[in-house]
Order: C-alpha cells, then sequence, then structure tokens
C-alpha cells in the first residue's frame, strides 16, 4: 500500500501531489473563469459529469497514482469545493485551502483510508467540513490571542464594494416595494419566515395557514419582485447601472 | 455510476438549505450534490442573495414603523 512506504517515498510523493494540484489549479487560472457565462457553463457541465462518473475508477486511479485520476477528480470538485469554502468562510486563502483539502483526499485515498469509492462525494464533503471548522477554530483562537495581548479585534472586512452596495440597496427598495404592496399579515409571514427564521410547521400553525397558502405568497412575493426588478432595469439608460448580480463573495 | 447530477434539489430546498433549516440527513445529501451540481450552486446563490435582500426590507420596513427612527440607519448597515 502507498501510505506504507518508506519516509522519503513519502516526502517525494506528497512533492508530487502538491505539484499536480497546482498546475492543476493554474490550467484553471489561466482559463480565466468568465463570471458572465458561468451559469450557461455550469449547467453543460453537470451534465456531462453526470453521465460520467464512475466512482470506482476514479478512486482506483487515484489510489494507483495515476495523473489522469487526479485530473478527473480535480475536475469533478474543484468548483464545488471552491463555492463551499467561499460561502462558508469567503475569499480569504482560497486557494490554498482549496489546495488543502485536495491534498487531504488524495492522500486517504492513496492510502487506502477510503473504503467504498461510491461514498467519495461524502468523505470529499467532510474534509471540506472540517476544513471549515478547523479554520473557524484557528481564527476564534488568534482573535481570543489578540485580546488577551489587548492589540485590539481585527474583524475581516466582508463589505461588498460599492458598487454591489448600489446594487444590493436597489434591490432592497424593490423589494420593499413589493412588500409595501401586501397586507400587513402577509408581510408578516414572510418576516417570520426570513427574518425571524421561523418553520413553515410554525407560521402555518400560529397563524392559521395551510402548507398550500404559505408557499404561494412566497412565491408571488418572488415572482413580484423578479418582475419589479425587471421592470425597473428596463426603464433605465444601459450603463446607468450595473446588471451583474451581487453574491457575498466571487467563486471565480 | 453516481446520477446525483441529473436531480437537482428543488428552490425551495436549497432555500431552506440557505435558511439553515434542513435537516442534518438532507443537509449531507443537499451538500454532497452541491460539491458537483454548478447548476444548484448558482441556484443556492440566488437563493442566498434573495434572503439576504428580503431580510434587509423587512428591516427597513419594521424600523420604519417603530418609534425610533434613529435606529434604522443601524439596522440596515447590520444587515449589509
Amino acid at each position: 500500500m502507498l501510505g506504507s512506504a518508506g519516509g522519503i517515498r513519502k516526502v517525494f510523493e506528497e512533492a508530487d501531489v502538491h505539484s499536480l494540484i497546482a498546475q492543476l489549479a493554474a490550467v484553471e487560472f489561466v482559463r480565466g473563469p468568465d463570471a458572465a457565462g458561468l451559469l450557461d457553463d455550469r449547467s453543460e457541465q453537470s451534465d456531462l459529469l453526470a453521465s460520467e462518473v464512475d466512482w470506482q475508477n476514479l478512486v482506483a486511479r487515484i489510489h494507483r497514482g495515476e495523473d489522469s485520476g487526479m485530473e478527473d477528480l480535480y475536475r469533478l470538485f474543484a468548483r464545488g469545493i471552491r463555492f463551499y469554502l467561499c460561502r462558508q468562510l469567503g475569499p480569504q486563502e482560497l486557494d490554498d485551502k482549496i489546495h488543502d483539502t485536495f491534498l487531504i483526499v488524495v492522500q486517504a485515498i492513496r492510502k487506502g483510508d477510503l473504503r467504498e469509492p461510491e461514498r467519495l462525494m461524502g468523505f470529499v464533503r467532510t474534509v471540506v467540513r472540517r476544513q471549515v471548522a478547523a479554520h473557524i477554530d484557528k481564527v476564534v483562537h488568534s482573535r481570543r490571542e489578540e485580546l488577551d495581548l489587548d492589540v485590539g479585534v481585527r474583524v475581516a472586512d466582508v463589505r461588498r464594494n460599492p458598487e454591489q452596495n448600489a446594487a444590493f440597496q436597489q434591490k432592497v427598495e424593490f423589494m420593499v416595494s413589493v412588500l409595501d404592496g401586501l397586507s400587513e399579515r402577509d408581510r408578516e409571514i414572510l418576516s417570520r419566515f426570513y427574518l425571524d427564521e421561523q418553520s413553515q410547521e410554525e407560521i402555518c400553525d400560529e397563524m392559521d395557514l395551510s402548507e398550500t397558502q404559505f408557499r404561494l405568497l412566497k412565491s408571488r412575493a418572488k415572482a413580484r419582485f423578479g418582475e419589479l426588478g425587471k421592470r425597473k432595469l428596463l426603464q433605465r439608460p444601459i450603463g446607468s447601472i450595473s446588471m451583474r448580480t451581487f453574491t457575498r463573495c466571487a467563486h471565480y | 455510476m453516481n446520477v446525483h447530477c441529473s436531480s437537482h434539489f428543488s428552490q425551495d430546498v436549497l432555500e431552506l438549505y440557505a435558511l439553515g433549516m434542513v435537516s442534518v440527513h438532507s443537509c449531507s445529501d443537499v451538500e454532497e450534490h452541491l460539491l458537483i451540481c454548478p447548476q444548484c450552486q448558482a441556484q443556492l446563490e440566488a437563493a442566498d442573495a434573495y434572503i439576504s435582500v428580503v431580510r434587509s426590507a423587512c428591516l427597513l420596513i419594521s424600523s420604519r414603523s417603530n418609534s425610533f427612527p434613529r435606529m434604522r440607519p443601524m439596522l440596515v448597515a447590520e444587515s449589509l
């Protein structure tokens, strides 16, 4: 088994894996993710992946140390891992975290730790979640130490840029006008769900609603928000407003 | 062969996931699927953005109707 090899061999393999992951990341970087065309690319890739994945074969190739196995693993999970990590932790040091995740996954497979290849997705998820937990733990500890040293607390700046802020504010205005058009009771239902994070069951129970009424109200508000947004954007001269969608952070 | 990508999660489920309202079991299913499904990743991004907008709008409306107008900028700033 590869994991039982001697120290020098192990170091060589780690360097090898590091190098290949770096190469794959570089290829992704050079290709240059095109944010505008991202949604179209995504659905195309999704269909391709669904028909091609053979977990047994993929894990076997990685276990044997074949570069093609590593490439397929990267192709399959790079975007998803990036998405998950960025959503949970923000864009700071994202590439390093992705690199570490792949390293852990590949080394575990090479050591034979993954006994059920068809559980690869679950295994990758577990590794990514542990990465997130470890990072949060590290941040909490470092902040605590900084507090002990009385050097002030540094908080990561997670605000949107001014352009994103303007787009966000405009969307909030649209939503306020949508909510203003609803009855007070309907507004309360949405507020309970989205703001107070009450469950659908709780809300339906407390406000004497059926599940259908609840779902209808939610979907109508969303549809109205979409319509209003489109109409307002069409009324404005092109270039006066950014039509880029905002997210908490760019994943690519 | 795994066929997770051929069965996407509904917008409702992704919205519940974004709000942290799915069960532990469902959460693992959703997250495993999200790892390899760019289409659902995009849907989840949209759900995150929508929730953020609705929350801010709800906060604005509730602060507009309360008797402490000075709190409004603070609430909005918190929601950003």
